[in-house]
């Protein structure tokens, strides 16, 4: 489904820091776009957007949860409600939804947040869903409503490793497979699973729109922007180790 | 108000062109307005291969601007004459700018010869200029020998108006723009991107994996300008001005240093609506200013 990309000016509903240096936004505008999909916000004295995934949609309002990594999110955490933001969306291709399977939903980090709006839809069609999420920090576990499995390296009483190491010592029942997170997780998962799926990339972008080839990368199918032809791709698609 | 301008035998509706490497092959526009407002458009740089281009990241944001260092990715000229311009000109009716690269001489004249048969492209733009690539390019608009040699051998291969597009990475852009018209080049765009680099404070490295690459937006516009306005004084050639122009008054600003035309770059990529938005504009500050036909400010700023 391709839905026809704008610039909008959009109301500012919240912004809330969620867990240390995460925030989530909540967003004033009824928007039609499939999970996996992204938004790019100006922000005030940057000269690009910021591409931020979508995190979850609802009839009147959207939602993203983002992590104060630079310059630009740090401004971008400082804005209010009722303020007024310049956004063009919604942009990349977004996840494929599949129906009537045992879907493994993997996330990584602030790779999680596009997962939350997959999970919602792909119980709408039939699927059984396990979600398994890694975490440097369990401080940054914001996601218990959706009842995720998780991995953390800092010893709590939760699962001691990363997803994959967890899922070497656990068999999971999956047929399907999708994921977000950083380059090393979705490579280790590239080789490990062996069903098909889907994974959503991260790049440093110009547009967000496919018109300065900023962001190509190699795929089994010839060049694609991961702005426009993804973030979303075929779990075998990419060659990850050039990443 | 008549926007309407010239460049040597062709005439633009407006002087409002996107310019190479920021518009891809101008279709994907149409998603957004009625490209068909354009004045013209510059075409994403050509070469004879394909090119993948530089690995990633190739972007880099600055104050003001931003860093590239895409390296000429391009499906290679006949895919662009047999796909990219024909699926083009379903949805552009105008003439186009081919933007010409290569790493030699021969693939210049390769490329210039191809291009020359396709009645869809009113300039060939010569991008002596593009800081991204190992060879070629931006050598060439560094060393006037080389340059001089280049633009004698291509108008003898095509007939095809020839805008050569300069660096502003030299010492002297005055010497260089005259070597051009010594050569027989029929006008020039000012200014390719500046050599810049970022470096990312937590890895300690530069930001782009190329390390360097070239700056363009707002934060150039005065280089471009003081370019234009010095090029304009010392050669006869039109000039197509280039370089942070994001808004009406700056087309006015670069038309004022010498600019026949302009083109403008980054700012599509911030506001893909940026050139319509000029284009809306320009009739009411020309209004403002008293401006009844914009060729006749051309240069205005220059003594004389």
């Amino acid at each position: 489904m391709l839905i026809q990309s704008k610039v909008e000016k959009i109301k500012v509903i919240s912004n809330k820091e969620v867990a240390k240096d995460i925030y989530q936004m909540s967003f004033a505008a009824s928007l039609h776009a499939v999970p996996g999909q992204f938004i790019n916000i100006k922000v005030k004295d940057c000269y690009l957007r910021r591409p931020i995934s979508i995190a979850n949609i609802e009839e009147d309002h959207f939602e993203i949860i983002y992590k104060v990594v630079g310059e630009g999110t740090k401004i971008l955490s400082n804005y209010q409600s009722n303020d007024i933001l310049d956004i063009l969306l919604p942009l990349g291709n977004g996840y494929t939804l599949v129906e009537n399977k045992k879907v493994l939903v993997c996330g990584g980090g602030i790779g999680i947040p596009p997962l939350l709006e997959l999970i919602k839809q792909l119980k709408k069609y039939n699927n059984e869903v396990i979600f398994l999420i890694g975490l440097n920090d369990i401080n940054e576990n914001i996601y218990q409503d959706y009842h995720p499995i998780i991995c953390t390296m800092n010893k709590s009483e939760y699962f001691n490793g990363n997803v994959i190491d967890y899922l070497k010592a656990n068999h999971l029942d999956y047929n399907y497979v999708y994921a977000c997170g950083p380059m090393p997780m979705l490579n280790a998962l590239q080789k490990y699973v062996t069903c098909e799926g889907q994974i959503s990339i991260e790049e440093r972008m110009g547009c967000g729109f496919g018109a300065c080839v900023g962001c190509t990368c190699k795929t089994k199918h010839g060049y694609k922007r991961i702005c426009l032809d993804g973030p979303v791709f075929e779990i075998k698609e990419l060659d990850l180790d050039e990443y | 108000m008549n926007t309407k301008i010239k460049l040597l035998n062709l005439e633009l509706d407006n002087p409002i062109i996107p310019a190479s490497g920021t518009y891809g092959f101008g279709y994907e526009f149409v998603k957004f307005y009625d490209i068909n407002i354009l004045g013209s458009i510059s075409l994403k740089g050509t070469t004879i291969e394909s090119r993948y281009g530089n690995p990633l990241p190739r972007i880099a944001e600055c104050k003001a601007g931003m860093i590239n260092a895409v390296g000429l990715q391009n499906p290679g000229i006949d895919a662009v004459l047999n796909e990219e311009i024909p699926k083009l000109s379903e949805v552009y009716h105008k003439w186009v700018i081919a933007n010409v690269a290569g790493s030699t001489i021969e693939d210049y004249l390769e490329c210039a010869k191809k291009f020359d048969a396709c009645d869809k492209i009113g300039i060939l733009e010569i991008n002596v200029s593009c800081p991204n690539v190992k060879h070629g390019g931006l050598a060439f608009g560094q060393d006037e020998t080389m340059l001089y040699e280049l633009i004698t051998k291509l108008k003898a291969v095509t007939t095809k108006s020839l805008f050569i597009k300069l660096s502003p990475n030299v010492s002297d852009i005055v010497s260089i723009a005259k070597t051009c018209e010594k050569a027989g080049a029929d006008g020039l765009v000012l200014i390719n991107t500046l050599l810049g680099m970022r470096i990312d404070l937590k890895t300690r490295k530069p930001i782009i994996h190329n390390k360097m690459g070239g700056f363009s937006g707002p934060a150039i516009k005065p280089v471009a300008l003081r370019m234009v306005f010095q090029v304009y004084q010392a050669t006869n050639l039109p000039i197509i001005g280039c370089g942070g122009i994001e808004n009406a008054s700056d087309v006015i600003e670069m038309m004022l240093a010498g600019a026949s035309a302009v083109q403008v770059g980054s700012a599509n990529l911030v506001d893909p609506y940026a050139c319509q938005k000029i284009i809306n504009d320009l009739p009411i500050l020309m209004q403002e200013l008293g401006i009844n036909n914009l060729s006749d400010i051309i240069g205005g700023a220059c003594d004389e």
